[in-house]
């Protein structure tokens, strides 16, 4: 689907398949996985994340215990939020996880919120900027792949506390003998294996599942008032309640998935 | 139960990534997977260096400085509340002080009262007394006078009845001897 498309297609299943196609550099493969970049997953999510964590920066390390300003009122609130929550699911955690939970928190709402601009803004911009209709999506959290690589890397770390805080022989140990004991070590360890790739799968495809989801959703509404040009603009009209409701889903999706990482390192932490 | 409801998320997960597949879908590409992972590391790394502990720390300190604040407070409290304490034992103390001095001072002044009225009235015995001893010494001083007025004046008058009779001259001892004894 590479290379350019008729501006607001006539069918709605050619409008939604245009919108679902990524902007990708490189070859693509056949199968469901691809060495493809797609470049506006990447894209988004950095000038986000530059937004976002560079305004936490510089309000960080521009803050002061005496007449703090309201930016910084606001992320403190985010901080003892967040804070209280580690302490509470996780006692006694390693100094990354706090921070940890907050990066998932701010980079996923930003990357949400993504979705509640109308679905052709790229499109129609794209459109009127350069007479063709790029295929560029805002919403990087409807891509697994940035969603894999959070979970990934919340496994991963899952996986470094387990060996770190067990040693290598009473995670195997661990692994073999719970829940059933010594005796039913294949079906135990069958089990561990299952929970060990449900627990990064979950995490991610909520996450994505939810996004994409309401992205089609999106789609669809958009295709409602689906005649030429009309798209874009009842979309606006249309799409709004859904947008309105959306604002609740966005920093719910991304509460879950930070709250779920500490709950899953406390885990790993603790001994079964 | 969850176990198992997992164990089916993930035997049922696969087919329909195949089915994607087939569809043409791309579910997952690995470099931005690998990218998003490094940008992730990056952010993580960036907001426990640069963001938390600063706002951690403006946070403890603001904590802290709201605690100084209240427990100076709660001083403060307490040293007024003292100084009331102090100040009406000095209060109290002073005005004893004050009514005792004023009961000694009045003490004082009623003995100097009676000391003088003592020494007046002392004065007045001896003024009295002194007066009356004039008074004594004039009256035996003008008795004198008198007596030897009368007595002169008594002798003059027998002089001249005697000097008509006896001749002064011869009764001169015996006149003497009457003055005397005047």
């Amino acid at each position: 689907m590479a290379g350019q498309i008729t501006p607001w297609p006539d069918t709605v299943s050619g409008y939604i398949s245009g919108h679902l196609t990524r902007y990708t550099v490189g070859d693509e493969v056949d199968g469901s996985f691809t060495w493809a970049l797609h470049l506006d997953t990447l894209l988004v999510s950095w000038a986000l994340a530059a937004l976002g964590f560079y305004t936490l920066i510089k309000i960080s390390m521009r803050a002061q215990s005496k007449n703090p300003s309201k930016l910084q009122v606001a992320c403190e609130l985010l901080l003892t939020f967040f804070d209280k929550q580690v302490r509470d699911l996780f006692p006694n955690a390693p100094p990354i996880v706090g921070p940890l939970a907050i990066t998932i928190f701010v980079w996923v709402v930003l990357m949400n919120s993504m979705d509640v601009l109308p679905v052709d803004s790229i499109t129609t911009t794209g459109y009127l900027a350069t007479g063709s209709v790029p295929h560029f999506k805002l919403l990087s959290t409807a891509d697994l792949s940035l969603t894999l690589a959070l979970a990934l890397s919340v496994f991963a770390m899952t996986f470094y506390y387990n060996i770190k805080v067990k040693g290598i022989g009473g995670f195997l140990h661990e692994v073999a003998t719970a829940p059933f004991g010594a005796k039913m070590a294949p079906v135990n360890i069958l089990l561990r294996c299952v929970e060990e790739i449900a627990k990064p799968l979950s995490l991610s495809m909520r996450l994505f599942g939810n996004l994409f989801a309401a992205e089609i959703i999106f789609l669809l509404i958009a295709s409602l008032s689906f005649a030429g040009g009309a798209a874009f603009l009842g979309q606006w009209v249309f799409g709004a309640p859904w947008a309105i409701y959306h604002i609740l889903v966005v920093p719910l999706q991304a509460y879950i998935f930070s709250v779920l990482a500490v709950v899953y390192l406390a885990m790993a932490h603790e001994t079964h | 139960m969850k176990r198992l409801y997992w164990l089916l998320a993930v035997v049922l997960l696969l087919p329909a990534s195949a089915m994607a597949a087939e569809g043409g879908l791309k579910l997952l590409s690995f470099t931005t997977l690998i990218g998003e992972i490094i940008t992730f590391a990056i952010l993580v790394w960036v907001v426990m260096k640069y963001v938390w502990p600063p706002l951690m720390n403006a946070i403890e300190n603001r904590q802290k400085e709201i605690a100084d604040g209240l427990a100076a407070a709660e001083r403060g409290h307490q040293e007024l509340a003292d100084a009331d304490q102090t100040k009406a034992t000095i209060l109290s103390e002073a005005r004893s002080k004050g009514s005792d001095m004023v009961a000694d001072s009045k003490q004082r002044g009623d003995a100097i009262i009676d000391a003088a009225r003592q020494e007046a009235e002392n004065e007045k015995a001896r003024i009295i007394e002194q007066g009356q001893r004039d008074l004594d010494a004039e009256r035996v001083a003008m008795h004198r006078a008198m007596e030897e007025k009368l007595g002169s004046l008594i002798i003059s008058g027998a002089e001249q009845i005697l000097r008509r009779e006896v001749d002064t001259k011869t009764h001169q001892d015996i006149i003497d001897s009457m003055k005397k004894a005047v």
